[in-house]
């Protein structure tokens, strides 16, 4: 066997990193937890303190995170502070996954002004462009009355296009009322990962589930989120996201398509050991 | 149509007793191409009665007008109507005019009707006039016109600010009040608060507002509060339980929280300021139910975003009369040159000048217009008188 699997040395075959996937190993495995990854969170901020705190606690240190807030005009550090707990409530999960990746937070929430399609926007860029993130995770979605424009969906569409292009993975939650109400850009499901919530009871398990726009269900459930909430779809957007980053350290240059193919093959592999 | 009062055309009065005279005067000044409104008036009553009702800018008087009354005369009784009027005297006994009376009652030409007064004459004393007319006119209109804006805005800056501070607050009150009720009683809960961003605030702390619609007091950050997480987690409702949720470190209970078990949240879409209800220990809520209240945010978060148009709408008007009103105050105190205040202020503090010494200038300026010369010469003499006693110096300079 080749030692393809070292985190960050090896070109993608999907032969070979399916049969490392299928035995299983790598759900275990200290390398696997997403070093050199750079995961984009574009969310309502994150509150670093919260989270070094928290994983410190288990003896890991975490990478330093870059965090800032964007406004109408202008893009300002954050201070520390989140415009609600949700993003934070994503990272956490994330890095319970991928414990070594980099988190750069791009607080959508804070300013009030601008629509929500602009800032959402600027932040994919910010995360594309500048801080050349690898996975972009965005929990918060736009609901489709938000986004009747046309040209304003073809502006969305263009952007993740390019970060498809890119090999950039971008994960964004269906709406938590899905199918009833549908959200932006979850429904531009090929060129990104969509994900739904899923009544799963661990943390690992995720579905294929191609419905409605979208292809993914994931755990809904999340350990800093408040006590007897609903599952959400922000937190199984993070689920799988985080599942995608430890991949990501394994194979850094994996492209959407492939990891779309992984992540099927994970959640029938999932599928097999949870019977 | 409505006249524009700049662009209205010039009101001449001719008053001349001799009929055949008189429609001469008014066919040479129908065909001059003038661009002025014409009255006339064969005697000094009609005159008159026809100043007390019209805007007169010229008047063309003949002296001998019968009676006992002459054009000098009837231009004093004019000039009750209409002070600063300009007027050409014509008469056949020029040389018996007075002319230094005459030019003070604003005669400012004479038309000798013994001597070449042709249509030519005519016309050109008359055009000279109305040039000499026209731009003050237009100015006078002009200072008429800022005056009755400036009074105008005046009114309404004061009837804006009262209106402003008496609905300002109860209206806001009010539609907060109802919305916290309402949704209060649809959802069964035993208490309701709006908790909605606080633009004064830097520290990002929103406002709280109780049932009385008023603002309490500030609340914690929607970055640690649960109604923060409401927000963000972009649901139109959004129920949890608060009790138990002590140990985690991303929440801190508002005040108002404490002692409850349950909350539900419902944010409001406001355009740009982040807001939410939240009802404390609702009653267990059916579909039906929760679509009603999720309808009733909807419909509250279009009052209070029509509240907060209003109010921004009327402070934006208020500022904008205030500043109106500044500005023609400042114009009209400031003459044709408005701002020409500020600017002397200026070069008065530039040149070392102070206020006390122009003050002081402008006494003894008001000397000398009102007494002459000797008062200039007594204030020289005071002046030197003055500098003798301070220097002690018995050798003063001549002035």
């Amino acid at each position: 066997m080749s030692d393809f699997n070292a985190p960050g040395n090896a070109k993608f075959n999907l032969q070979e990193a399916l049969e490392t996937i299928l035995r299983g190993d790598w759900l275990t495995d200290s390398r696997w937890q997403g070093e050199g990854v750079r995961v984009a969170i574009l969310d309502t901020g994150i509150s670093p303190e919260v989270l070094q705190k928290k994983h410190g606690a288990n003896g890991t240190t975490l990478e330093p995170m870059e965090c800032v807030v964007l406004r109408e005009q202008e893009i300002v550090p954050s201070q520390g502070k989140a415009s609600s707990p949700h993003g934070t409530v994503v990272a956490d999960i994330l890095l319970s996954h991928a414990p070594r990746a980099r988190l750069f937070s791009a607080d959508l929430f804070g300013s009030r002004a601008g629509s929500d399609l602009d800032l959402l926007l600027r932040g994919l860029r910010l995360a594309m462009d500048t801080w050349q993130c690898k996975v972009i995770n965005i929990s918060l979605g736009l609901s489709e009355n938000k986004v009747l424009q046309p040209w304003r969906r073809l502006q969305l569409l263009q952007v993740l296009e390019e970060a498809y292009q890119r090999d950039i993975l971008v994960f964004c939650p269906a709406h938590n009322d899905h199918p009833t109400i549908r959200s932006y850009p979850a429904l531009f499901a090929p060129p990104l990962f969509s994900v739904n919530k899923g009544f799963l009871d661990d943390l690992l398990k995720f579905r294929y589930r191609p419905w409605q726009g979208v292809e993914f269900a994931g755990h809904g459930q999340a350990s800093l989120a408040p006590e007897g909430t609903d599952p959400a779809t922000s937190w199984a957007t993070a689920q799988v996201a985080g599942m995608a980053t430890r991949l990501v350290s394994a194979w850094p240059g994996i492209k959407p398509f492939e990891m779309k193919t992984l992540l099927y093959w994970i959640s029938e592999s999932l599928g097999k050991r949870e019977k | 149509m409505k006249k524009d009062a700049a662009n209205c055309l010039d009101v001449v009065l001719v008053v001349e007793d001799e009929e055949a005279v008189l429609r001469t005067f008014q066919e040479w000044l129908s065909q001059g191409n003038l661009g002025v409104e014409l009255l006339t008036a064969a005697d000094a009553e009609t005159a008159l009665r026809l100043a007390a009702v019209n805007k007169i800018d010229l008047a063309i008087l003949d002296w001998n007008l019968g009676s006992g009354i002459n054009g000098l005369d009837l231009l004093e009784d004019l000039a009750l109507f209409h002070p600063g009027l300009t007027a050409i005297l014509v008469t056949g006994y020029a040389n018996q005019a007075t002319p230094l009376h005459a030019m003070r009652m604003g005669v400012r030409d004479y038309l000798d009707k013994n001597q070449e007064l042709t249509r030519e004459t005519f016309l050109a004393a008359v055009k000279k006039q109305l040039d000499w007319i026209r731009p003050v006119k237009r100015q006078r209109n002009f200072f008429e016109a800022l005056k009755a804006f400036r009074d105008n805005v005046g009114q309404a800056v004061s009837w804006m600010d009262s209106s402003h501070a008496l609905v300002e607050e109860t209206r806001s009150k009010e539609v907060i009040g109802h919305l916290l009720n309402a949704l209060l009683s649809l959802a069964g809960g035993k208490e309701a608060f709006l908790l909605m961003d606080n633009s004064d605030s830097s520290e990002e702390k929103p406002l709280c507002f109780g049932r009385e619609g008023i603002p309490r007091s500030e609340a914690v950050p929607f970055s640690n509060s649960f109604a923060g997480q409401a927000l963000g987690m972009g649901k139109r409702i959004y129920s949890l339980r608060i009790d138990a949720t002590s140990s985690n470190p991303l929440f801190t209970l508002q005040e108002f929280e404490k002692g409850h078990a349950h909350a539900l949240f419902l944010p409001l879409s406001l355009e740009g300021i982040r807001g939410v209800v939240e009802i404390l220990d609702p009653g267990a809520l059916n579909e039906q139910e929760k679509q009603a209240l999720e309808q009733g945010a909807l419909l509250g978060a279009d009052a209070l975003r029509l509240v907060g148009k209003l109010e921004k709408s009327e402070a934006v008007i208020l500022e904008a009369l205030k500043q109106a009103e500044r500005i023609t105050l400042e114009a009209e105190l400031g003459s044709a040159a408005p701002g020409a205040g500020k600017v002397i202020e200026n070069a008065l503090a530039q040149s070392g000048v102070s206020r006390a010494e122009i003050d002081f200038l402008e006494m003894v300026r008001h000397l000398s217009r009102d007494h002459g010369q000797e008062a200039l010469n007594a204030c020289g003499e005071m002046v030197r008188a003055v500098r003798k006693l301070l220097s002690g110096n018995s050798e003063v300079p001549g002035e």
